[in-house]
C-alpha cells in the first residue's frame, strides 16, 4: 500500500469512533500564519538527534504527498495540534500526537516502514527547513 | 507390558475394556489414565521402539496439491510411526489455546468449540507435568525476564511458550507401561478395520495386521482412535464395508477442515525496538538445529478486542534477532533516530540510555478451518491393503486478506505503544517459510453431526463406542502447538471413559 495522507479510509476497521480526535490535522489553526523561521518550526525540529537523516527521509515523504505541497499549511497543520500551546516539551507532545496517530489509524508507509502521520510530516519539516 | 504383536496368537480375538489405535502423546496418556482406574487396555502401536522404514512408509501418501506441495512427501514425513508417535520428533512448545480460540466468531468461518477454555483448564493444569512442565497458573511477573508492559488499551499482549524437555513419551512412560498390569501395549499391530454391527452403530472389534502377516482382533467396551490427524480420518473413511462413505461419514465431514500452522518469517518485515537486547530476551528467539534454546519463550498475539474491532483471527507474532543491521538508507536511519526520540520523550527510556535492537517478525497465522481443505482415500494402497491417502491444502482469500491486514494492525498497535516501528514486507504476498508438521481438525468436534464428526465428549457422531483423541478433534487450530492441548484433552476423554465405564 502507498498510503498518501488521504488513504486513512483505506485502514478499514483500525479507526475508532472518536470523530474529533483527528481534526486537529485538518482543521489547521492558521490565525498565525507560521512560516519556516517561525521559532517554534526550530523548536519542533530542535528536538531531532539526527536531523540530517531525517531532512533525506523527509524527500521520500514529500514525494507521497498529495501535490502541490504548501510548505506554509504543512507546518500549520504541524503546529495547531489542540495541545501546542503550553508549557509542556515539545518531545512529549509530539510523542502524544505519534500514538493518537496511530491509535486512530493515521498512518503512511514509507519505504515499507508503517508512520504515524506527524512523525512522517515531521520528516517532511526537516526537508523543508533545510 | 509391553510385548510384539507376534506374540498375539494367529486369528485370536483379545478382548479389553478398551482399545486405543496409537501410542503417541494422546494414546499413552489414556492408557495410563485407565490403568489407575483399574481398566484394562489394549494400546496398539502400529510401529516398534525404534524408527523403521518399512513402518514409516504406511503413512507414504499422495504428493499434496496446493499449499504443500512443494514438499513431496508431507504425508510421510511429518509424523513418525512408531512408539511414542509424534513426541518422538517435537520441538517441545507448549502453551495453552487462548480462550479467543475456544469462541465462536462471525468474522472466522467455522469457528467455535462446543466448551470453552474454561472446562480446559483443570486439564491443563494436570497435562503440564506429562510434559515435565510447569503449570501456567503463575503470573507473568515470576518470570526472571520481563515482558514488555504494554497499556492495555494500546491492544497488544505477550503469550508466553514453555519449553519441554522436550518430553518423549515412548521414552518416559515406558517403563510405567512395562510394569502395568492393565495395560498391554501390542508392537507392530496395525488396525486395518473397524468392524461393526449391522447399523454401523456399534464398533465390535478392530482387526490388526502385522506387516509380518499376524492377524487378529481385539474386542473391547470402548475404542479409541489416537493415530494422529491423518490416520484417524484415513481409519474411518477406510472402515466401510457398512457405510460406503466410511464410519461416522453420514455427512461428509470426516477428513474435511484440514488445518496446518504455518509461519513466515521472510518477506514478513521486521521491527525496529528502543528496548536492548537484554530487555527483549523473553521474546528474541534463537534457534540451534531448529529448537528453541530458552525455557520460556514469549510472542505477541493481538487482544481478543482488537481481533474482534478489525474481525482478525488469532495470528502470532514472534521476533528473531535479525542477524543484519538496521538497513543504511535514509529513511531507515531517521526512523530509528526518531523512534528513539519518541521514546524517550514518552518516557519509555532513559535520557541517555543505550538500547535498540532490529528484530525479524515471524507471523504465525491462525488460519480458518475451510471445508475444501481435505484428506481423502487416494486409489492406491499400502502393504496392508489400506488406501493411501491424499491431501488438498490451500489458503483462502479470507486467509491471505487476514494475514496482510493483521500484519498490519499489528504493526500500528506497535507503534501505538511506542516501543518500535515495524517495516513491512509483504506487498508480494505472505509465503510461509516453516510449517509446524501439525495435522488438525480432520475429524473435528461438533454438537452438530452435519458439522462435525466428534460430539463434546469425543465420541464419533452415531457410533455409541467409537471416540477419537487428539488434534484432528480441535475445531480451529489457535496458534498454540497441539501437543499440550491434545493431552489436556486425552485426560478429559480418559475422565469420561471411567464414568462411562463405571456406570
Amino acid at each position: 500500500m502507498t498510503a498518501g495522507i488521504s488513504r486513512r479510509a483505506a485502514l478499514v476497521g483500525l479507526a475508532t469512533a472518536g470523530a474529533g480526535a483527528g481534526l486537529w490535522f485538518l482543521a489547521g489553526r492558521e490565525a498565525s500564519n507560521p512560516r519556516l523561521d517561525d521559532p517554534r518550526v526550530a523548536a519542533v525540529l530542535g528536538w531531532l538527534s539526527d536531523p540530517s537523516s531525517a531532512a533525506r527521509a523527509g524527500r521520500r515523504v514529500l514525494e507521497q504527498l498529495p501535490k502541490p505541497i504548501d510548505p506554509q499549511a504543512l507546518i500549520s497543520q504541524l503546529l495547531s495540534a489542540p495541545r501546542w500551546d503550553g508549557d509542556r516539551p515539545v518531545a512529549e507532545l509530539f510523542a502524544e500526537q505519534i500514538r493518537e496517530d496511530f491509535r486512530e489509524g493515521r498512518v503512511m508507509r514509507i519505504d515499507g516502514w508503517v508512520l504515524a502521520e506527524s512523525e512522517a510530516k515531521l520528516l517532511a519539516l526537516a526537508q523543508l527547513a533545510r | 507390558m509391553i510385548q510384539d504383536s507376534e506374540s498375539v496368537p494367529m486369528g485370536a480375538t483379545l478382548e479389553r475394556d478398551v482399545c486405543i489405535v496409537g501410542a503417541g502423546p494422546a494414546g499413552i496418556t489414556l492408557a495410563r489414565e485407565l490403568d489407575q482406574a483399574g481398566r484394562s487396555v489394549c494400546l496398539l502401536e502400529s510401529g516398534g521402539f525404534d524408527y523403521e522404514v518399512s513402518s514409516q512408509e504406511l503413512y507414504l501418501g499422495k504428493r499434496p496439491s496446493g499449499l504443500l506441495s512443494h514438499i513431496p512427501n508431507y504425508l510421510s514425513d511429518s509424523r513418525v510411526r512408531m512408539f511414542g508417535g509424534s513426541t518422538n520428533h517435537w520441538t517441545g512448545y507448549c502453551r495453552p489455546l487462548d480462550a479467543v480460540d475456544f469462541q465462536e466468531r462471525s468474522w472466522v468461518p467455522n469457528s467455535g468449540w462446543p466448551f470453552g477454555l474454561d472446562e480446559l483448564r483443570p486439564f491443563y493444569r494436570r497435562a503440564a507435568p506429562l510434559l515435565q512442565i510447569q503449570s501456567f497458573d503463575f503470573p507473568l511477573t515470576d518470570l526472571s525476564r520481563q515482558p514488555l508492559a504494554f497499556d492495555r488499551a494500546i491492544g497488544i499482549e505477550t503469550s508466553l511458550y514453555q519449553k519441554s524437555p522436550p518430553t518423549n513419551f515412548g521414552r518416559v512412560y515406558r517403563q510405567s507401561l512395562e510394569n502395568s498390569r492393565g495395560v498391554e501395549v501390542l508392537l507392530h499391530a496395525n488396525a486395518v478395520d473397524l468392524e461393526t454391527d449391522a447399523n454401523a452403530s456399534l464398533v465390535k472389534t478392530v482387526e490388526v495386521a502385522s506387516l509380518s502377516g499376524r492377524r487378529f482382533r481385539v474386542r473391547a467396551k470402548r475404542f479409541v482412535l489416537a493415530a494422529g490427524g491423518l490416520e484417524n480420518p484415513r481409519l474411518l473413511l477406510s472402515a466401510n464395508s457398512v457405510r460406503p462413505k466410511g464410519l461416522g461419514n453420514d455427512h461428509d465431514v470426516v477428513g474435511r477442515y484440514f488445518m496446518e500452522h504455518l509461519y513466515g518469517k521472510d518477506g514478513v518485515g521486521f521491527a525496529f525496538f528502543i528496548e536492548s537486547p537484554s530487555e527483549l530476551d523473553l521474546y528474541l528467539q534463537e534457534k540451534a538445529d531448529g529448537v528453541l534454546a530458552a525455557q520460556h519463550v514469549a510472542v505477541f498475539s493481538l487482544s481478543p478486542e482488537l481481533q474482534q474491532k478489525n474481525r482478525l483471527p488469532n495470528h502470532q507474532f514472534r521476533i528473531f534477532r535479525r542477524e543484519a543491521p538496521m538497513p543504511d538508507d535514509a529513511i531507515s536511519r531517521a526512523v530509528g533516530a526518531t523512534t528513539v526520540d519518541v521514546g524517550r520523550a514518552a518516557g519509555l527510556r532513559p535520557r541517555h540510555g543505550a538500547g535498540s535492537q532490529v528484530a525479524l517478525i515471524e507471523l504465525g497465522a491462525d488460519l480458518a478451518p475451510a471445508r475444501e481443505n481435505r484428506v481423502s482415500l487416494d486409489d492406491t494402497v499400502d502393504a496392508l491393503g489400506l488406501r493411501r491417502l491424499r491431501l488438498r491444502y490451500e489458503l483462502t482469500s479470507l486467509d491471505r486478506e487476514s494475514i496482510e491486514r493483521g500484519a498490519l494492525v499489528f504493526a500500528i498497535a506497535l507503534g501505538q505503544s511506542l516501543h518500535a516501528r515495524v517495516n513491512l514486507q509483504l506487498q508480494g504476498g505472505f509465503r510461509f517459510s516453516e510449517h509446524g508438521r501439525h495435522h488438525i481438525g480432520t475429524t473435528r468436534m461438533h454438537r452438530d453431526p452435519k458439522l462435525g464428526v466428534v460430539d463434546a465428549d469425543g465420541r464419533v457422531h452415531g457410533v455409541q463406542n467409537l471416540y477419537i483423541a487428539g488434534s484432528s478433534v480441535f475445531p480451529t487450530a489457535g496458534r498454540a502447538n497441539p501437543t499440550f492441548t491434545l493431552v489436556a484433552l486425552a485426560l478429559r476423554l480418559a475422565d469420561h471413559l471411567k464414568r462411562e465405564l463405571a456406570a
